[in-house]
Protein backbone atom coordinates (compact mmCIF):
# COMPACT_ATOMS: atom_id res chain seq x y z
CA UNK A 1 0.00 0.00 0.00
CA UNK A 2 2.71 2.37 1.07
CA UNK A 3 5.12 1.20 -1.98
CA UNK A 4 1.82 1.69 -4.07
CA UNK A 5 1.51 5.90 -2.89
CA UNK A 6 5.23 6.26 -3.33
CA UNK A 7 4.95 4.52 -6.85
CA UNK A 8 1.93 6.84 -7.46
CA UNK A 9 4.09 9.82 -6.63
CA UNK A 10 7.16 8.97 -8.28
CA UNK A 11 4.91 8.93 -11.33
CA UNK A 12 3.48 12.33 -10.45
CA UNK A 13 6.74 14.35 -9.93
CA UNK A 14 7.84 12.46 -13.37
CA UNK A 15 4.71 13.88 -15.14
CA UNK A 16 5.38 17.19 -13.11
CA UNK A 17 9.16 17.21 -14.50
CA UNK A 18 8.41 15.91 -17.81
CA UNK A 19 5.58 18.95 -17.61
CA UNK A 20 7.77 21.25 -16.87
CA UNK A 21 10.66 20.54 -19.55
CA UNK A 22 8.14 20.89 -22.36
CA UNK A 23 7.40 24.72 -21.13
CA UNK A 24 10.78 25.51 -21.17
CA UNK A 25 10.96 28.59 -24.26
CA UNK A 26 12.71 27.83 -27.00
CA UNK A 27 14.27 30.61 -28.82
CA UNK A 28 16.56 31.81 -31.58
CA UNK A 29 18.61 34.09 -29.82
CA UNK A 30 18.46 34.96 -26.16
CA UNK A 31 16.21 37.66 -27.22
CA UNK A 32 14.32 36.52 -30.07
CA UNK A 33 11.34 34.17 -30.48
CA UNK A 34 10.25 34.50 -34.15
CA UNK A 35 11.60 36.08 -36.82
CA UNK A 36 10.00 36.37 -40.33
CA UNK A 37 7.56 33.88 -39.22
CA UNK A 38 10.40 31.62 -38.12
CA UNK A 39 11.06 30.19 -35.10
CA UNK A 40 11.63 26.83 -33.08
CA UNK A 41 9.78 23.73 -32.14
CA UNK A 42 9.17 24.29 -28.48
CA UNK A 43 8.71 20.78 -27.61
CA UNK A 44 12.07 20.44 -25.43
CA UNK A 45 12.14 16.41 -25.92
CA UNK A 46 11.74 16.86 -30.08
CA UNK A 47 13.95 15.12 -32.00
CA UNK A 48 15.57 15.82 -35.32
CA UNK A 49 13.50 15.00 -38.71
CA UNK A 50 13.67 11.49 -39.61
CA UNK A 51 15.15 12.68 -42.83
CA UNK A 52 18.21 14.07 -40.95
CA UNK A 53 19.29 11.11 -39.14
CA UNK A 54 21.12 9.46 -41.70
CA UNK A 55 25.16 9.98 -40.88
CA UNK A 56 26.83 7.92 -44.09
CA UNK A 57 25.64 8.15 -47.09
CA UNK A 58 28.40 7.64 -49.17
CA UNK A 59 30.58 9.53 -50.24
CA UNK A 60 31.53 10.56 -53.31
CA UNK A 61 29.20 12.29 -53.64
CA UNK A 62 28.21 12.59 -50.66
CA UNK A 63 31.65 14.15 -49.42
CA UNK A 64 32.17 17.06 -46.44
CA UNK A 65 32.18 20.51 -48.29
CA UNK A 66 35.08 22.40 -46.60
CA UNK A 67 34.70 25.63 -45.21
CA UNK A 68 34.73 28.01 -48.15
CA UNK A 69 34.77 25.72 -51.30
CA UNK A 70 35.04 28.56 -53.75
CA UNK A 71 38.13 30.15 -52.59
CA UNK A 72 39.78 32.31 -54.18
CA UNK A 73 36.50 33.47 -54.81
CA UNK A 74 35.20 35.06 -51.42
CA UNK A 75 31.75 33.84 -51.36
CA UNK A 76 30.51 33.96 -47.42
CA UNK A 77 29.76 31.02 -45.57
CA UNK A 78 27.07 32.13 -43.79
CA UNK A 79 24.78 30.21 -40.91
CA UNK A 80 20.64 30.57 -39.19
CA UNK A 81 20.80 33.64 -38.22
CA UNK A 82 21.91 35.31 -41.43
CA UNK A 83 19.27 32.73 -43.16
CA UNK A 84 16.25 33.96 -40.72
CA UNK A 85 17.18 37.87 -41.52
CA UNK A 86 17.29 37.33 -44.76
CA UNK A 87 13.57 35.39 -44.74
CA UNK A 88 12.60 38.45 -42.60
CA UNK A 89 13.76 40.70 -45.26
CA UNK A 90 12.13 38.93 -48.05
CA UNK A 91 8.65 38.46 -45.50
CA UNK A 92 8.84 42.45 -45.37
CA UNK A 93 9.36 42.98 -49.58
CA UNK A 94 12.76 43.48 -49.70
CA UNK A 95 12.78 42.22 -53.45
CA UNK A 96 16.84 42.39 -53.42
CA UNK A 97 17.36 39.45 -51.57
CA UNK A 98 16.50 35.49 -52.65
CA UNK A 99 16.68 32.11 -50.38
CA UNK A 100 17.39 29.39 -53.20
CA UNK A 101 17.03 25.81 -52.26
CA UNK A 102 19.30 24.54 -54.47
CA UNK A 103 17.63 20.70 -53.86
CA UNK A 104 15.96 18.74 -56.81
CA UNK A 105 12.28 19.53 -55.73
CA UNK A 106 11.26 15.75 -54.00
CA UNK A 107 13.46 17.14 -51.32
CA UNK A 108 11.42 19.95 -50.46
CA UNK A 109 8.42 17.84 -49.92
CA UNK A 110 6.98 17.74 -46.27
CA UNK A 111 7.66 14.15 -46.46
CA UNK A 112 11.33 15.01 -46.62
CA UNK A 113 11.33 17.74 -44.14
CA UNK A 114 10.37 20.59 -46.45
CA UNK A 115 12.45 23.64 -46.77
CA UNK A 116 13.00 27.10 -45.42
CA UNK A 117 10.44 29.69 -45.32
CA UNK A 118 10.31 32.23 -47.97
CA UNK A 119 12.65 30.33 -49.87
CA UNK A 120 12.12 29.64 -53.95
CA UNK A 121 13.02 26.24 -55.33
CA UNK A 122 15.47 26.58 -58.18
CA UNK A 123 16.82 23.25 -59.17
CA UNK A 124 21.07 22.78 -58.37
CA UNK A 125 20.84 20.88 -62.17
CA UNK A 126 19.35 24.18 -63.83
CA UNK A 127 22.18 26.28 -62.74
CA UNK A 128 25.41 23.69 -62.76
CA UNK A 129 28.53 23.45 -64.68
CA UNK A 130 26.20 20.65 -66.78
CA UNK A 131 23.50 23.40 -67.35
CA UNK A 132 25.57 25.71 -68.77
CA UNK A 133 27.25 23.39 -71.22
CA UNK A 134 24.26 21.89 -72.09
CA UNK A 135 22.23 25.16 -72.83
CA UNK A 136 23.22 28.42 -71.64
CA UNK A 137 20.81 30.39 -72.61
CA UNK A 138 18.23 28.46 -70.33
CA UNK A 139 20.76 29.43 -67.45
CA UNK A 140 21.00 33.33 -68.41
CA UNK A 141 16.79 32.82 -68.31
CA UNK A 142 16.99 31.88 -64.91
CA UNK A 143 19.51 34.95 -64.19
CA UNK A 144 17.55 37.68 -65.90
CA UNK A 145 14.01 36.26 -64.53
CA UNK A 146 14.49 35.10 -61.59
CA UNK A 147 17.48 36.73 -60.08
CA UNK A 148 17.16 40.39 -61.38
CA UNK A 149 20.14 40.49 -63.98
CA UNK A 150 19.86 42.08 -67.04
CA UNK A 151 20.63 41.24 -70.29
CA UNK A 152 22.06 43.83 -72.10
CA UNK A 153 22.27 42.28 -76.15
CA UNK A 154 24.42 39.63 -74.54
CA UNK A 155 26.17 41.59 -72.30
CA UNK A 156 25.15 40.48 -68.33
CA UNK A 157 24.54 42.88 -66.04
CA UNK A 158 24.53 42.08 -62.33
CA UNK A 159 24.29 46.11 -60.93
CA UNK A 160 20.24 45.30 -59.96
CA UNK A 161 21.06 41.64 -59.33
CA UNK A 162 19.60 40.31 -56.11
CA UNK A 163 21.82 38.86 -53.21
CA UNK A 164 21.07 35.18 -53.11
CA UNK A 165 21.93 32.95 -50.09
CA UNK A 166 21.98 29.65 -51.81
CA UNK A 167 22.02 26.29 -49.40
CA UNK A 168 20.77 22.47 -49.91
CA UNK A 169 21.12 19.38 -47.80
CA UNK A 170 24.46 20.60 -45.56
CA UNK A 171 27.78 20.06 -44.96
CA UNK A 172 27.50 16.42 -46.66
CA UNK A 173 25.75 18.52 -49.78
CA UNK A 174 27.45 19.30 -53.14
CA UNK A 175 24.60 20.85 -54.65
CA UNK A 176 24.33 24.62 -53.73
CA UNK A 177 27.64 24.73 -54.31
CA UNK A 178 27.86 23.42 -57.49
CA UNK A 179 25.37 25.92 -58.52
CA UNK A 180 27.38 28.77 -56.91
CA UNK A 181 30.63 27.72 -59.03
CA UNK A 182 28.96 28.23 -62.24
CA UNK A 183 26.80 31.29 -61.33
CA UNK A 184 30.54 32.76 -60.30
CA UNK A 185 32.02 31.30 -63.42
CA UNK A 186 28.87 33.02 -65.64
CA UNK A 187 30.28 36.27 -63.82
CA UNK A 188 28.18 36.55 -61.06
CA UNK A 189 29.16 38.99 -58.37
CA UNK A 190 30.48 36.92 -55.51
CA UNK A 191 29.67 39.69 -53.11
CA UNK A 192 26.00 38.83 -53.93
CA UNK A 193 26.62 35.13 -53.08
CA UNK A 194 26.03 33.58 -50.18
CA UNK A 195 26.63 29.99 -48.90
CA UNK A 196 24.62 28.13 -46.04
CA UNK A 197 26.39 25.49 -45.80
CA UNK A 198 24.41 24.01 -42.60
CA UNK A 199 21.89 23.66 -44.44
CA UNK A 200 18.56 21.97 -43.95
CA UNK A 201 20.47 19.70 -41.61
CA UNK A 202 21.22 22.05 -39.65
CA UNK A 203 18.14 23.98 -40.15
CA UNK A 204 16.42 20.68 -39.20
CA UNK A 205 18.87 20.03 -36.10
CA UNK A 206 17.76 23.40 -34.66
CA UNK A 207 13.81 22.70 -34.93
CA UNK A 208 13.45 25.60 -37.16
CA UNK A 209 10.54 25.99 -38.82
CA UNK A 210 9.95 24.71 -42.15
CA UNK A 211 7.64 24.91 -44.90
CA UNK A 212 6.25 21.94 -47.66
CA UNK A 213 3.47 20.48 -48.97
CA UNK B 1 15.66 -21.02 -58.47
CA UNK B 2 17.42 -18.41 -60.34
CA UNK B 3 15.84 -15.59 -58.05
CA UNK B 4 17.22 -17.29 -54.96
CA UNK B 5 20.60 -17.52 -56.68
CA UNK B 6 20.65 -13.90 -57.57
CA UNK B 7 19.82 -12.59 -53.96
CA UNK B 8 22.53 -15.05 -52.34
CA UNK B 9 25.04 -13.66 -55.16
CA UNK B 10 23.60 -10.08 -54.00
CA UNK B 11 23.95 -10.66 -50.14
CA UNK B 12 27.74 -12.12 -50.50
CA UNK B 13 28.83 -9.19 -52.37
CA UNK B 14 27.23 -6.77 -49.42
CA UNK B 15 28.96 -9.02 -47.19
CA UNK B 16 32.27 -8.74 -49.15
CA UNK B 17 31.81 -5.10 -49.11
CA UNK B 18 31.56 -4.60 -45.42
CA UNK B 19 34.61 -6.68 -45.30
CA UNK B 20 36.43 -4.79 -47.41
CA UNK B 21 35.06 -1.32 -45.69
CA UNK B 22 36.10 -2.89 -42.51
CA UNK B 23 39.63 -4.44 -43.40
CA UNK B 24 40.22 -1.02 -45.73
CA UNK B 25 39.72 1.28 -42.97
CA UNK B 26 40.93 -0.08 -39.46
CA UNK B 27 39.51 2.62 -36.93
CA UNK B 28 37.35 2.65 -34.01
CA UNK B 29 33.23 2.68 -34.97
CA UNK B 30 31.31 5.58 -33.67
CA UNK B 31 29.09 3.54 -32.73
CA UNK B 32 30.18 -0.10 -31.60
CA UNK B 33 27.85 -2.26 -33.50
CA UNK B 34 27.44 -0.77 -36.92
CA UNK B 35 30.65 -2.08 -38.66
CA UNK B 36 28.54 -5.50 -39.26
CA UNK B 37 25.86 -4.14 -40.92
CA UNK B 38 27.75 -2.17 -43.27
CA UNK B 39 26.21 -1.65 -46.63
CA UNK B 40 29.49 -1.64 -48.21
CA UNK B 41 29.50 1.96 -50.13
CA UNK B 42 32.76 3.87 -49.07
CA UNK B 43 31.66 6.67 -46.70
CA UNK B 44 35.13 9.14 -47.35
CA UNK B 45 35.36 12.17 -45.38
CA UNK B 46 36.59 13.96 -49.16
CA UNK B 47 36.94 12.11 -52.32
CA UNK B 48 39.84 9.54 -52.33
CA UNK B 49 40.12 10.55 -48.34
CA UNK B 50 39.06 8.07 -46.09
CA UNK B 51 41.21 7.82 -43.15
CA UNK B 52 43.41 10.83 -41.45
CA UNK B 53 45.30 10.05 -38.24
CA UNK B 54 42.32 8.08 -37.15
CA UNK B 55 39.21 9.68 -38.17
CA UNK B 56 37.10 8.51 -40.66
CA UNK B 57 32.93 8.12 -41.03
CA UNK B 58 30.97 5.62 -39.75
CA UNK B 59 30.87 2.95 -43.03
CA UNK B 60 27.21 1.72 -42.29
CA UNK B 61 24.86 2.82 -44.87
CA UNK B 62 21.86 3.31 -42.56
CA UNK B 63 23.38 4.26 -39.19
CA UNK B 64 21.81 6.87 -37.80
CA UNK B 65 22.61 9.70 -35.58
CA UNK B 66 24.03 9.23 -31.84
CA UNK B 67 20.70 10.14 -30.24
CA UNK B 68 22.62 12.55 -27.79
CA UNK B 69 22.54 14.90 -30.86
CA UNK B 70 19.21 14.18 -32.17
CA UNK B 71 17.34 16.55 -30.20
CA UNK B 72 16.41 19.85 -31.80
CA UNK B 73 14.85 22.04 -28.52
CA UNK B 74 17.08 22.57 -25.58
CA UNK B 75 15.35 25.92 -24.14
CA UNK B 76 17.16 29.28 -24.96
CA UNK B 77 19.03 30.66 -23.31
CA UNK B 78 21.32 29.05 -22.62
CA UNK B 79 20.92 26.99 -25.72
CA UNK B 80 20.35 29.60 -28.37
CA UNK B 81 21.75 29.50 -32.28
CA UNK B 82 25.64 31.21 -32.41
CA UNK B 83 26.30 33.92 -34.47
CA UNK B 84 28.04 33.27 -37.46
CA UNK B 85 30.96 35.09 -36.03
CA UNK B 86 30.14 36.25 -32.47
CA UNK B 87 33.45 37.96 -31.93
CA UNK B 88 32.86 40.78 -34.06
CA UNK B 89 34.96 42.72 -34.80
CA UNK B 90 37.92 40.44 -34.07
CA UNK B 91 38.44 38.50 -36.86
CA UNK B 92 38.28 34.18 -35.57
CA UNK B 93 37.47 32.20 -38.04
CA UNK B 94 35.28 30.08 -38.48
CA UNK B 95 35.86 26.62 -39.15
CA UNK B 96 34.73 23.12 -40.22
CA UNK B 97 35.22 19.44 -39.87
CA UNK B 98 38.01 19.47 -42.61
CA UNK B 99 40.15 22.48 -40.54
CA UNK B 100 39.35 20.37 -37.28
CA UNK B 101 40.33 17.05 -38.77
CA UNK B 102 43.58 18.60 -40.73
CA UNK B 103 44.36 19.82 -37.07
CA UNK B 104 44.13 16.43 -35.59
CA UNK B 105 46.42 15.51 -37.98
CA UNK B 106 49.05 17.97 -36.99
CA UNK B 107 48.46 16.85 -33.28
CA UNK B 108 48.85 13.27 -33.80
CA UNK B 109 51.95 14.02 -36.13
CA UNK B 110 53.83 15.55 -33.27
CA UNK B 111 52.89 19.82 -34.24
CA UNK B 112 52.93 21.35 -30.84
CA UNK B 113 51.76 24.65 -32.47
CA UNK B 114 48.49 23.46 -32.57
CA UNK B 115 45.90 22.65 -29.85
CA UNK B 116 42.52 20.91 -30.83
CA UNK B 117 40.22 21.99 -27.06
CA UNK B 118 36.90 20.66 -26.30
CA UNK B 119 35.19 23.29 -24.23
CA UNK B 120 32.90 21.50 -23.08
CA UNK B 121 32.45 20.30 -19.36
CA UNK B 122 34.23 17.00 -18.29
CA UNK B 123 30.66 15.16 -18.19
CA UNK B 124 29.98 15.61 -21.87
CA UNK B 125 34.13 14.44 -23.03
CA UNK B 126 33.54 11.69 -21.10
CA UNK B 127 30.66 10.37 -23.87
CA UNK B 128 32.78 11.14 -26.74
CA UNK B 129 35.21 13.63 -27.84
CA UNK B 130 37.39 14.64 -31.20
CA UNK B 131 40.55 12.57 -31.59
CA UNK B 132 43.56 14.28 -30.46
CA UNK B 133 41.27 17.24 -28.84
CA UNK B 134 42.38 18.23 -25.30
CA UNK B 135 39.28 18.94 -22.52
CA UNK B 136 39.78 22.62 -21.22
CA UNK B 137 36.16 23.31 -19.27
CA UNK B 138 34.97 27.00 -20.45
CA UNK B 139 34.43 27.98 -17.32
CA UNK B 140 37.91 27.47 -16.45
CA UNK B 141 38.71 30.12 -19.24
CA UNK B 142 35.40 32.24 -19.66
CA UNK B 143 35.16 36.05 -18.51
CA UNK B 144 34.04 34.72 -14.92
CA UNK B 145 36.79 32.63 -14.07
CA UNK B 146 39.16 35.91 -15.08
CA UNK B 147 37.35 37.43 -12.56
CA UNK B 148 37.41 35.12 -10.20
CA UNK B 149 40.68 34.14 -10.62
CA UNK B 150 43.24 35.49 -13.16
CA UNK B 151 46.44 33.44 -12.27
CA UNK B 152 44.38 30.32 -12.96
CA UNK B 153 43.63 30.85 -15.94
CA UNK B 154 47.11 32.08 -16.65
CA UNK B 155 48.71 28.97 -15.76
CA UNK B 156 46.55 27.28 -18.12
CA UNK B 157 47.46 30.14 -20.37
CA UNK B 158 51.33 29.00 -19.76
CA UNK B 159 51.09 25.46 -18.91
CA UNK B 160 49.16 24.25 -21.83
CA UNK B 161 48.66 26.90 -24.65
CA UNK B 162 52.90 27.85 -23.90
CA UNK B 163 51.97 31.19 -23.79
CA UNK B 164 54.96 32.88 -21.71
CA UNK B 165 54.33 34.75 -18.68
CA UNK B 166 57.29 37.78 -18.55
CA UNK B 167 57.57 39.34 -15.21
CA UNK B 168 53.68 39.55 -15.73
CA UNK B 169 53.89 40.71 -19.27
CA UNK B 170 52.40 37.62 -21.58
CA UNK B 171 54.37 37.01 -24.15
CA UNK B 172 52.07 34.88 -27.27
CA UNK B 173 54.78 34.47 -29.40
CA UNK B 174 54.58 30.78 -29.29
CA UNK B 175 51.23 30.54 -28.16
CA UNK B 176 49.87 27.24 -29.83
CA UNK B 177 46.64 28.14 -32.43
CA UNK B 178 43.73 26.82 -30.50
CA UNK B 179 40.85 25.29 -32.02
CA UNK B 180 37.88 25.28 -30.01
CA UNK B 181 34.57 23.27 -29.97
CA UNK B 182 31.64 22.48 -27.92
CA UNK B 183 28.69 20.82 -28.39
CA UNK B 184 27.51 22.96 -31.66
CA UNK B 185 25.65 25.58 -32.82
CA UNK B 186 23.09 26.09 -29.97
CA UNK B 187 26.25 25.61 -27.35
CA UNK B 188 28.03 29.00 -26.17
CA UNK B 189 30.51 27.43 -24.23
CA UNK B 190 33.24 27.09 -26.55
CA UNK B 191 32.48 31.37 -27.79
CA UNK B 192 32.31 32.36 -23.91
CA UNK B 193 35.80 30.56 -23.64
CA UNK B 194 36.96 32.74 -26.97
CA UNK B 195 35.88 36.20 -25.63
CA UNK B 196 37.99 35.63 -22.68
CA UNK B 197 40.75 34.69 -24.27
CA UNK B 198 40.43 37.58 -26.39
CA UNK B 199 40.23 39.44 -23.46
CA UNK B 200 43.12 38.63 -21.76
CA UNK B 201 45.59 39.56 -24.85
CA UNK B 202 45.51 36.16 -27.32
CA UNK B 203 46.08 36.61 -30.43
CA UNK B 204 42.79 36.26 -32.72
CA UNK B 205 44.34 34.73 -35.98
CA UNK B 206 45.24 32.63 -33.20
CA UNK B 207 41.86 31.46 -32.20
CA UNK B 208 39.72 29.04 -34.29
CA UNK B 209 36.08 28.25 -33.72
CA UNK B 210 34.54 25.17 -34.91
CA UNK B 211 30.90 26.49 -34.58
CA UNK B 212 29.01 23.21 -35.69
CA UNK B 213 31.05 21.41 -32.59
CA UNK B 214 29.97 17.48 -31.32
CA UNK B 215 26.66 17.75 -33.03
CA UNK B 216 28.00 18.50 -36.80
CA UNK B 217 30.71 16.10 -35.93
CA UNK B 218 28.28 13.58 -34.87
CA UNK B 219 25.71 14.11 -38.02
CA UNK B 220 28.78 12.90 -40.23
CA UNK B 221 29.61 10.17 -38.14
CA UNK B 222 32.90 11.19 -37.45
CA UNK B 223 35.28 8.90 -34.95
CA UNK B 224 35.06 10.02 -31.69
CA UNK B 225 36.64 8.40 -28.60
Amino acid sequence: MKLKTLVVSAASVALLASTMAISAPVGITPTMMESGGISRNQDNSATIHPAFTKTSRKCPPFCIQPTAPFAPAKVATVTELDMIQAASDIAAGNSSVMIVDARTPVWTTAKRGGTIPHAVNIPFNKLNQKALDKDPMAVVDILTNTFGVVDMDGVLDYSNAKTLYLFCNGSWCGQSPAAIKALLKIGYPSSKLNYYRGGMNAWQSLGLTTVGK
Amino acid sequence: MKTKLIVLTITSTLALGSQAAFFGTGHNWNNGNSAAKSAGKPVNIAPGVMNVAGISRNQDNANKINPDFARTSRQCPPFCIQPTNPFSPSQVEMVTELDVIYAARDVAGGDTSVLVVDARTPGWVKKGTIPHAINVPYNKINSKALVKDPMAVIDILTSTFDVKDMDGVLDYSNAKTLYLFCNGSWCGQSPAAIRALLQIGYPEEKLKYYRGGMNDWQSLSLTVK
